[in-house]
């Protein structure tokens, strides 16, 4: 088989769904963090991994798969990937400083390098004139310079632990356009309902999987003859991971309490209006005629028409025992 | 970023691929001319990256396009290699449906750089690009300075082929003589 350099073939190696870079920086990360979810069995994968010469009948591309003996050690690969994402990558306080991170380099860079006129620019690493100063900038430099109190606000929240902090998460469907469009309004209703005190909402692009037929994981039988095909489909266990994206809302620490209290009230009123929803449709003497559904159902809760009972003596309010309902006491 | 351009971006991607045949590199330029030039609203970031300006945005864009069936993608042989083009996927018409109104307005924007652009090299794209980035982000004060700014940045490139980038750019009104950019 002759691969020619712009094979993509190549790219499948460092950038795939079993590429070494991923297999490398799992385990390394795990190590690193202090946690056992990046563990899989490497050793396993590389004696599974194989080439085949024609992944599809429209593609003279070969591609890396795995034959079928490998195949719940590549699902482990990618369910390590899975946790990794969700317990170190997409960890709350890692994203928050990521961010501060992320603005508090722009800031030196701003006041270390300048290109032309403003525009700040990071020295090239393909470019002999410049790579002597990128290598410069390596973490030392930049730790050191916040510790000396640069990076503006950014640098010196990292540097006085003064992060923000996660008010909620909210998952975004994105199975279907429609899915999408309907999460992404539930979402963008519940930022507008916490106002202004939102600092940062973050959104990682990044998939721990790809289910499409250009990146997904081919299994072949065992001795290598015969394609079973894509992992995502053989494997019960991916079939039932969900892929949607998450939004991490963010706030600073003297507001994270209130606004979470508010999210809670926005939970609380949304699964009100669901039942009530539910109950409208489910009543016989609906209003709405078969098929018809209010746009929205409307909740008030107004105190001060409830008239409390009081005691005759001392004109206080009283508390009164309610009368339990037949069947309630045996579900209790 | 407002949630509807999420909805406007992927049916920016099915408006490509419904038109033309294009790769991941030539949809990132395009995105650029879109957005710096006709001032189209997509809430790109780009910065200079090797093969010009870039956004990693747009390739999760494209790749949620994909997930979601608004376009699908095929592999293709250039004579330097292998990569992806990009063909209508079909589920195009529920995006086209959320974005109906970004579409309708910028209707004249994507025809223009589908025709100025969408047929280009990927190395004409790269170019082109670099240009414009420069001349908008860097603000050289003549057309030297902004060529020997190129140079520095893309010496793959002679003079005489920036200069000439430099004019195609400047027929589209794009940018102009002195100062290069409005």
């Amino acid at each position: 088989m002759h691969l020619g350099e712009g094979s993509l073939f190549w790219k499948d190696i460092i950038s795939g769904q079993l590429d070494a870079d991923r297999m490398d920086y799992l385990l390394r990360d795990s190590l690193h963090a202090g946690v056992s979810y990046g563990n899989f069995d490497l050793d396993r994968i590389v004696s599974s991994v194989c080439v085949i010469r024609r992944p599809t009948e429209e593609s003279t591309e070969p591609k890396i798969a795995i034959m079928k003996g490998g195949a719940f050690a590549a699902e482990a690969l990618i369910v390590a990937r899975y946790w990794m994402h969700k317990q170190v990558y997409f960890h709350k306080t890692r994203l928050a400083c990521n961010h501060h991170l992320e603005k508090a380099v722009s800031e030196i860079l701003t006041e270390e390098r300048k290109f032309g006129s403003e525009q700040v620019y990071f020295p090239r690493p393909d470019d002999p004139n410049q790579l002597e100063e990128f290598i410069n900038w390596d973490d030392y430099r930049i730790m050191g310079l916040l510790a000396t109190g640069h990076g503006g606000e950014h640098g010196k929240r990292l540097m006085t632990r003064n992060h923000y902090r996660l008010v909620c998460e909210l998952e975004e469907s994105d199975a279907t356009v429609t899915d999408l469009s309907e999460s992404v309004k539930r979402n963008d209703a519940v930022i507008a309902a916490l106002g202004p005190v939102v600092r940062y909402v973050c959104q990682p692009k990044t998939l721990w999987y790809k289910t499409k037929a250009a990146n997904e994981l081919i299994l072949v039988n065992d001795d290598g003859k015969g394609q079973i095909g894509y992992l995502s489909r053989y494997s019960a266990l991916m079939k039932s991971i969900n892929l949607g994206s998450l939004r991490f809302v963010y706030a600073d620490k003297a507001d994270a309490g209130g606004a979470r209290q508010k999210y809670e009230d926005f939970l609380r009123s949304e699964s009100k209006a669901i039942d009530s929803l539910q109950d409208v449709n489910s009543t016989p003497e609906s209003t709405f005629s078969s098929g018809e559904r209010p746009d929205s159902v409307q909740l008030t809760f107004d105190a001060s028409q409830i008239e409390p009972e009081a005691n005759p003596s001392t004109g206080k309010p009283v508390l009164r025992e309610m009368p339990i309902k037949k069947g309630a006491k045996d579900a209790v | 970023m407002p949630s509807e351009v999420i909805f406007q971006r992927l049916a920016l991607m099915a408006e490509f691929a419904r038109r033309a045949r294009l790769g991941r590199t030539a949809i990132m330029k395009l995105c650029f001319f879109l957005q710096e030039s006709k001032e189209v609203p997509l809430g790109y970031q780009f910065s200079l990256y090797s093969y010009g300006p870039f956004d990693s945005d747009v390739l999760a864009d494209i790749s949620t396009a994909e997930r979601l069936s608004v376009v699908k993608s095929s592999i293709v042989y250039y004579p330097s290699g292998t990569g992806y083009e990009y063909t209508l996927g079909p589920d195009a018409g529920s995006v086209d449906k959320l974005a109906s109104d970004f579409l309708e307005k910028y209707k004249g924007s994507i025809d223009w750089a589908l025709t100025h652009f969408g047929k280009k090299t990927a190395g004409e794209l790269e170019l082109l690009s670099t240009i414009l980035f420069i001349a908008k982000f860097h603000n050289p004060k003549t057309v030297a300075i902004l060529i020997e700014q190129v140079v520095l940045i893309k010496p793959h490139f002679t003079r005489e082929q920036i200069q000439k980038g430099f004019d195609y750019l400047v027929s589209l009104n794009v940018l102009r003589t002195e100062p290069v950019h409005q």
